[in-house]
């Protein structure tokens, strides 16, 4: 019975339909089961969820409802490791502060949910844990890097789940999932407390099964906070309450240099479909493109960038102050000694080829043109929400990967560009959405819808149309 | 090890890594992939177009006033250290 939505379970709950001690118990026995599954946990934290419990009055929505955070956010006196060697042992003397939030409206914590190391990756094969596996399917992955996030939400044991999205590290999964997955505006949501990856692109965020759930957790999580000085000032809007699917005459963009380059034909028939549904719901639907080349430079402008600012935030993960210490002769050994010892191979790769960008000799030709592109495409995505109020594109081209499978080409447009296409809603900042739009081979697909900066509201009511008309709402897989 | 090897190996020191022999191809065939990554920009013309440090414009840095706002205690900030003396981390000699 532990599948229910954010608003179900707050309707049984508050009206004592069902004894939440016993629900409670129900869930921990499916947590068991699916973490053999599907290893999508760090730490359980039963004794805090339970704890959690016992101050539940069920007043609000959110009140006694179960969660998961990716464990890139740091949850005081509960370890957080961001799956990665250096933090194993590391346990915060600080909530982030969408934990305080959250905490305050009476959510109980059931556990830190596996990610791609330091959130640096698309698969989750990575994490210090090992992979996650596909709710849908575990012989598959279940995408990065918020996998265990999308995994825990998928397979019914919560009915939300933060993670976080620097190039859409929320969307792949939530997509691969078969869930609903928000990366809301850059700026919305205060992100203090959340172990950075790239500064200038990271985002706060959450999986849901339904867009009614997601209205609720993204406002409990909106709004300024001091501590992080690019939260926005902006008023928060009431977005469940104003949640409409009435969707007739808004103007929504086909970008047709991401769907043109879809290769299966089930996952185009697919998308040709969402298209015909959202005409019959009254919206102006409309094919637009960008400049090819220019869409061939995301994942190049997404690697330098995102590296980058990666190398430099964690300089700070030096095994002194905090994290995995090996001994050494001198100060520099201990850090170099920690370091090498402390991340996996392709993180120290990354940064590396980060500092190779970062050198003063290199910094022109390699990071700051990185930024300088990355003003070029901003701006040919603005050009489009001068006109439309959504940007639709295809989730991706293809379901789930194999655990063990590679992606074949990485120098084709599919790749290129279909594959690596959400990274636009991180340069630019704005909201994006990844909605369940299908099932091909038994996996799920899905659709991406994104906004103007600080739209959510539009993002949801479309999403939220979308999601009405078919038929994919609080789905989830405990088996296979 | 040629030119390229040495120095991503020097530039591994300067990020604080030993790359070791083992790890050096992987490197290897990352870099010439970051390499191309580099190369793909070239070819845009970025011309008086100003770099874009954020998604788009905010004031992120003013003054305000010099109250201690959030603090946390000399317990707490030393409570992840592996190795303390004195309520101070410890590390290797560094004055003969």
């Amino acid at each position: 019975m532990i599948q229910y939505s954010i608003e179900e379970l707050h309707q049984l709950f508050a009206s004592k339909a069902i004894d939440p001690k016993a629900y409670y118990d129900e869930l921990f026995e499916e947590v068991e089961l699916q973490q053999k599954r599907l290893n999508a946990f760090v730490t359980i934290t039963k004794e805090k969820a339970y704890a959690d419990l016992k101050e539940a009055h069920f007043e609000n929505l959110l009140n006694g409802i179960p969660y998961v955070l990716k464990d890139n956010y740091n949850t005081k006196g509960i370890k957080t490791t961001a799956s990665s060697r250096m933090l194993e042992d590391y346990v915060p003397v600080y909530n982030a502060h969408v934990v305080d939030l959250l905490s305050k409206q009476g959510v109980c914590l059931v556990g830190k949910a596996s990610m791609d190391e330091l959130a640096m990756g698309g698969t989750n094969k990575s994490a210090l844990t090992g992979p996650v596996y596909n709710p849908w399917d575990t012989s598959r992955i279940a995408g990065g890097s918020s996998g265990g996030s999308a995994a825990l939400v998928a397979s019914g044991v919560v009915p939300f789940a933060l993670g976080s999205d620097t190039g859409d590290s929320i969307r792949k999964p939530a997509g691969f999932c078969g869930i609903v997955g928000f990366k809301p505006t850059w700026g919305r949501i205060s992100r203090y407390g959340v172990i950075p990856y790239a500064s200038s692109l990271d985002t706060v965020g959450a999986f849901t099964r339904n867009v009614r759930d997601m209205a609720i957790v993204t406002e409990a999580m909106a709004g300024r906070d001091n501590r992080d000085m690019t939260s926005s000032f902006k008023e928060v809007p009431h977005y469940l309450e104003n949640l409409t699917d009435d969707i007739k005459g808004l103007k929504i963009a086909v970008l047709t240099s991401v769907s043109d380059e879809i290769r299966n034909p089930e996952i185009k028939a697919n998308f040709e479909s969402i298209v015909e549904t959202l005409k019959n719901l009254g919206a102006i639907v409309e094919n637009v493109t960008m400049p090819t080349q220019l869409m061939r430079t995301l994942l190049p402008t997404y690697t330098i960038i995102a590296n980058s600012e990666a190398t430099s935030n964690h300089s700070c993960l030096d095994g002194i102050k905090y994290g995995n210490r090996q001994p050494g002769k001198t100060t520099d050994d201990v850090m170099i000694n920690s370091r090498t010892h402390g991340f996996g191979d392709h993180i120290k790769r990354r940064f590396i080829l980060g500092n190779l960008a970062l050198a003063t000799e290199n910094q022109e030709r390699m990071f700051r043109k990185a930024q300088r592109v990355r003003r070029l495409i901003v701006e040919e995505l603005n050009k489009i929400y001068q006109d439309y109020d959504i940007i639709l594109t295809p989730n991706g081209g293809s379901i789930a990967p194999k655990v063990d499978e590679a992606y074949d080409d990485r120098l084709s447009d599919e790749y290129l560009i279909l594959e690596n296409h959400l990274s636009l809603a991180n340069f630019a900042g704005t909201p994006s959405l990844s909605l369940p739009s299908g099932f091909v081979d038994g996996m799920p697909i899905a659709v991406n819808l994104s906004g103007r900066i600080f739209e959510e509201q539009t993002v949801l009511n479309c999403a939220y149309a979308l999601e009405n008309a078919l038929n994919f709402k609080n789905q989830y897989k405990r088996e296979g | 090890m040629n030119d390229i090897e040495k120095m991503l190996k020097q530039l591994g020191r300067k990020t604080m890594f030993d790359v070791s022999d083992e790890e050096m191809p992987a490197l290897i065939e990352e870099y010439n992939v970051f390499m191309s990554h580099v190369q793909a920009l070239e070819a845009i013309d970025t011309t008086d177009v100003e770099p874009l440090a954020f998604p788009y414009e905010i004031e992120t840095t003013y003054l305000r006033d010099d109250d201690e706002t959030y603090v946390i205690s000399r317990e707490d900030a030393l409570k992840n250290a592996k190795n303390i003396q004195d309520n101070q981390i410890k590390v290797p000699k560094v004055v003969g």
